[in-house]
């Protein structure tokens, strides 16, 4: 008979194993190169209507939103890449319409700056836990000090307000 | 008549506070209590006023009283007689005076509530706080957001009536509401926190109070975000509901604060650290909502939600500015006094968690305002006019996300202090074969993708962690264990999964397509099938509503495209079939023209749509039971931090 | 009972101090930031001005049609002199500032430019019944296309009316102006 711990960790290593086959399988299966289709729709998402408030042509019923995502799909299937679609675009109406903004440049900041921000509160974390544990394995009660708290707990005045 | 009624009301209001504020501070430099319990008093004359000025408004815009200019620009005599209570929040100046009213009703709130404590000097301070914020938007209502000004109406004269888009979906009468009961709710914990911090009394006593107020303005907020996302996916026609518009996460940053103070108060309370950080957390929260507010209202960013740009942007900035910096320096100012005696132990316990939790909002509300606001950074600095938009923001919050549902998972079965792997390993047992066979149902069910599958394990990880808490309290507690803010809280988890997984699937396996039909005709999109019958025309009062029937497999839909008679504006009123594992939603983009009325109908297929207005129900629901007082009163002398060892 | 020494107690409060600093820092730049905006609004494009006009072509709303190769074309048989300028106008019956240029657009039909100018009218988002209506209204004769002109809209990478290109004989566009124009800036840009 296993022990509770062994048959635990047993258990803990099946569902590693179920997972892992799991995930990759549905990660994997009939994973060919994107349907024209979803690559269509994509680039829609990313491509914002000239004439409307930030929204991409996917989200407006403006008729200029309606032609842009057909001439996407002509496009898609006249063989353009994703790249080469979105720099129609940008060439006729600037870099604005372009909703996924640039890795490079100042525009490039948006991307890393997240990651250098959380990066700096992890460390500042790492810092004060680092802090916190040092003095707290120093100090060290005296018996008086039992004692006091023993007196305080055993003539309470009853709840305070 | 109205609009004299109104704006005396207004001025009765503005003055009522304008006095309490000097009655208030005096009162508490001599130490007068008689003169503290009389200032608060005139709560009650400001929400007199209020309700004198919101039913003068409301009578206006029912009569159609063309002499008051907000009903002449927003009014009509073709408005349906419900969306005619809700033109009063359809633009600027009515807003605002919804704002006051709520904010007024809260202020009296406060005052009955505390009515025993007016002489406290702490209670005084957040009562000058909230007089002082009632002020500056009674301030508005006088000058630049007026609601009752004057027109000329000349004889015959008919107004044209609210957006069409507000006109046209009952949820416009609960959203805007429900949004500004959270957002105006978040004054009252800011005000007790800003009185904290000015009297220096930081001890458990104001959180504690407060708890409640945080917890329902977060509850009103979350329905209102909740509703909005509803309301948009049922009237815009591609199936969409979240757009990470400028407005739409302006009211999610203080969602997000909120949420992180909800949890790491609990830290304070058990352990009396974190002070600084949730002050700050409650500063931020109702800092935001101003902010949010400008960025609504001041058209600095464009946005679908941009109906009415005004002046008014630059007094709320600088409203923004002043609560912040006010803030800040009273934190600088009593950094002394925050210091707290607590430690927190080990990364591996429930403060760490709640720690790790935090992080994930912070990183969170960082990533979605700086997204938000980056266009405005880069076009200060070069000029260069760039966007940023959903490709962004789903990438970004994706991974934090995915964090926020392990530490779902993971932090309920933590214990204070210190945890071991032992004991993590028997509790998360369960809850982790949950998560996997979470995952294998979705790749039976067909679902593909690394990121949706990681997302459906780590939701069902979580619901199990949730439900097993849940399950421990019914059988320790009965009835009991499913209410109080532990099992509430993991209720509220329940229906977060539950909209986090309406929300991965939706995104992940969008199906749609345009179809140009003739009567008779049948299209497929996938494995659903639709038909399109007939269309027809129906006259109401303010639009012309070009209807089509058409059958979604079995079910009969009317989708229909809205002429708005006044304005020409043309707004699709979409039908959807909605199921537990799909939505299918028609709308009609061309109406019926020409002898063979053919039709150019969009098709748009959604999994799991209905798990995000039922998991955001949920939500509510554990809300309301968290609200519900727990048996396990804490008494003062339990232990607030971990016990150090005795020399015997 | 132990007390946190006196020098920890001072850093910490300094430190609190100095993050309380740069944050204030921080939220005055970004208020200093967002008070300095104007409202946002899409930045038209001049992205055309230098390049080669955009073919086009379609039916007016009397039924006359206009292609703009064919008149490129036409303008290689014949002599500078005679060589037509072409302004298209981009424009819709419902836009305000349309209403106002109207005025000088029909002056340069009727009075002409320095050299032979052809002016022809796109509308955005409009209908043939609307432009009719408009023309007989305030007059004009040239041909407006309607129908769906998005592909054209786009292809000039015009955003909202009104819009005004001002193309060369040879087909190079020599000058894009949005909003209302005036007959003495349209004047100003045709020369032979």
């Amino acid at each position: 008979m296993l022990s509770a711990s062994k048959s635990r960790t047993m258990s803990w290593v099946l569902m590693a194993l179920v997972f892992v086959a799991a995930l990759g399988y549905g990660a994997t299966a009939d994973r060919g190169p994107r349907s024209d289709q979803e690559r269509a729709a994509a680039l829609s998402s990313s491509i914002a209507c000239p004439q409307c408030t930030g929204q991409p042509v996917s989200e407006s019923n403006a008729p200029i939103a309606e032609t842009i995502r057909t001439q996407i799909k002509q496009q898609v299937d006249a063989g353009l890449t994703d790249q080469q679609i979105v720099q129609v675009y940008v060439d006729r109406y600037g870099e604005w319409v372009d909703l996924n903004p640039s890795r490079s440049g100042l525009t490039g900041v948006v991307w890393i700056a997240p990651f250098l921000v959380i990066g700096v509160a992890i460390g500042a974390l790492a810092l004060a836990f680092s802090r916190w544990r040092g003095p707290a394995e120093t100090q060290r009660a005296t018996a008086a000090d039992a004692a006091l708290v023993q007196s305080a707990q055993e003539d309470r005045p009853g709840e305070p307000s | 008549m109205n609009q004299f009624v109104g704006a005396v009301a207004i001025v009765l209001s503005l003055s009522a506070a304008l006095i309490a504020i000097p009655m208030l501070a005096v009162g508490i430099h001599q130490g007068r209590p008689q003169l503290l319990r009389s200032g608060a008093r005139y709560a009650w004359v400001i929400l007199a006023g209020m309700i004198v000025a919101t039913a003068a408004m409301q009578r206006a815009l029912i009569t159609r009283d063309f002499d008051v200019l907000f009903v002449a620009e927003h009014g009509s005599s073709k408005t349906p007689p419900l969306f005619n209570v809700a033109t009063m929040w359809s633009a600027l100046e009515g807003s605002i005076l919804l704002w006051g009213l709520i904010l007024a009703g809260y202020l009296m709130i406060v005052v009955r509530k505390f009515r025993h404590r007016l002489d406290d000097p702490l209670v005084a301070w957040a009562m000058i706080v909230m007089f002082v914020v009632t002020a500056f938007f009674l301030a508005l209502m006088m000058g630049p957001a007026n609601p009752f000004k004057s027109f000329d109406a000349p004889v015959g004269f008919d107004g044209p009536g609210p957006n069409p888009l507000l006109q046209n979906h009952v949820l416009v009468a609960f959203h805007p509401p429900m949004l500004y009961l959270g957002y105006v709710g978040f004054t009252v914990p800011f005000a007790f926190a800003t009185a904290a911090l000015v009297t220096g009394r930081l001890g458990e006593g104001w959180l504690l109070e407060t708890r409640r107020w945080t917890l329902f303005a977060w509850g009103f907020l979350t329905a209102g975000i909740v509703l909005g996302a509803w309301w948009a996916y049922d009237v815009l026609g591609w199936g969409g509901y979240w757009g990470w518009d400028p407005v739409e996460n302006a009211s999610f940053l203080p969602w997000l604060t909120g949420t992180a103070y909800l949890h790491s108060v609990l830290v304070q309370e058990r352990r009396g650290m974190l002070r600084v950080w949730n002050l700050s957390l409650v500063c931020a929260t109702f800092s935001l909502t101003i902010l949010g507010t400008f960025i609504t209202r001041s058209g600095v960013l464009a946005s679908v939600h941009n109906f009415s740009e005004s002046g008014i942007g630059v007094w709320l900035l600088m409203f923004f500015a002043a609560t912040v910096l006010v803030t800040v320096g009273l934190i600088f100012w009593r950094g002394d006094r925050l210091r707290s005696p607590g430690t927190i132990d080990s990364p591996l316990s429930r403060e760490g968690a709640f720690l790790a939790n935090n992080l994930a909002f912070a990183a969170m509300a960082f990533i979605i305002l700086l997204g938000t606001v980056f266009p405005l950074i880069v076009e200060a600095f070069n000029g260069d006019r760039i966007s940023v938009g959903v490709p962004y923001f789903e990438r970004m919050t994706m991974p934090v996300g995915m964090t926020m549902l392990f530490l779902m998972a993971v932090a309920p079965v933590l214990p204070w202090r210190k945890a071991g792997t032992e004991l993590l390993k028997h509790r998360l047992e369960w809850p982790a074969w949950t998560g996997v066979a979470a995952l294998v149902l979705s790749v039976v069910v067909g679902a593909r993708g690394f990121a949706p599958l990681l997302g459906f394990t780590m939701a069902g990880f979580a619901s199990g962690s949730a439900l097993r808490q849940l399950v421990l309290a019914t059988r320790r507690q009965g009835w009991r264990g499913l209410v109080g803010r532990a099992n509430g809280g993991m209720i509220v988890h329940i229906g977060v999964i539950m909209l986090a997984v309406g929300f991965v699937a939706s995104s992940a396996y969008l199906r749609q397509g345009e179809f140009e039909m003739t009567p008779g005709e049948t299209v497929a999109l996938g494995d659903t099938e639709i038909a399109y019958e007939s269309s027809r025309v129906i006259t109401h009062s303010n639009r012309i509503e070009e209807e089509a029937t058409v059958v979604v497999d079995g079910q009969v839909l009317t989708p229909a495209l809205e002429r708005f008679t006044e304005s020409g504006q043309l707004v699709p009123a979409p039908a959807t079939r909605s199921t537990w594992t799909e939505d299918i939603q028609v709308a009609v983009l061309v109406s019926a023209e020409g002898i063979d009325q053919t039709i150019v109908l969009r098709a748009t297929r959604q999994p799991m749509i209905f798990w995000l207005w039922s998991g955001g129900l949920v939500m509510l629901v554990g809300t309301a039971l968290s609200a519900f007082p727990g048996k396990r009163q804490r008494k003062p002398t339990d232990p607030a931090s971990a016990p150090i060892p005795v020399d015997a | 009972m132990t007390e946190p020494a006196p020098d920890s107690g001072r850093k910490a409060m300094s430190s609190l101090q100095v993050v309380a600093a740069a944050v204030a820092v921080v939220v005055v730049a970004f208020i200093v930031l967002l008070a300095t905006r104007d409202v946002q609004v899409n930045q038209p494009s001049l992205a055309l001005v230098g390049q080669n006009v955009p073919q086009f072509s379609g039916t007016s709303y009397d039924g006359k049609t206009f292609d703009m190769n064919s008149v490129l074309l036409a303008n290689r048989e014949l002599t500078q002199a005679d060589q037509t300028w072409t302004v298209i106008n981009f424009f819709a019956s419902w836009c305000g500032p349309c209403r106002l240029e109207h005025g000088d657009l029909t002056r340069l039909d009727t009075e002409g430019a320095a050299c032979p100018t052809r002016l022809v009218g796109v509308t955005i988002t409009d209908s043939a019944e609307n432009v009719e209506a408009f023309f007989e209204d305030l007059g004009g004769e040239w041909p407006v296309l309607v129908g769906d002109t998005s592909g054209t809209v786009i292809d000039f990478s015009v955003l909202a009316p009104p819009e005004t290109i001002v193309v060369a004989p040879s087909g190079l566009v020599v000058a894009k102006f949005i909003g209302a124009v005036t007959y003495e800036r349209l004047v100003e840009v045709i020369s032979c």
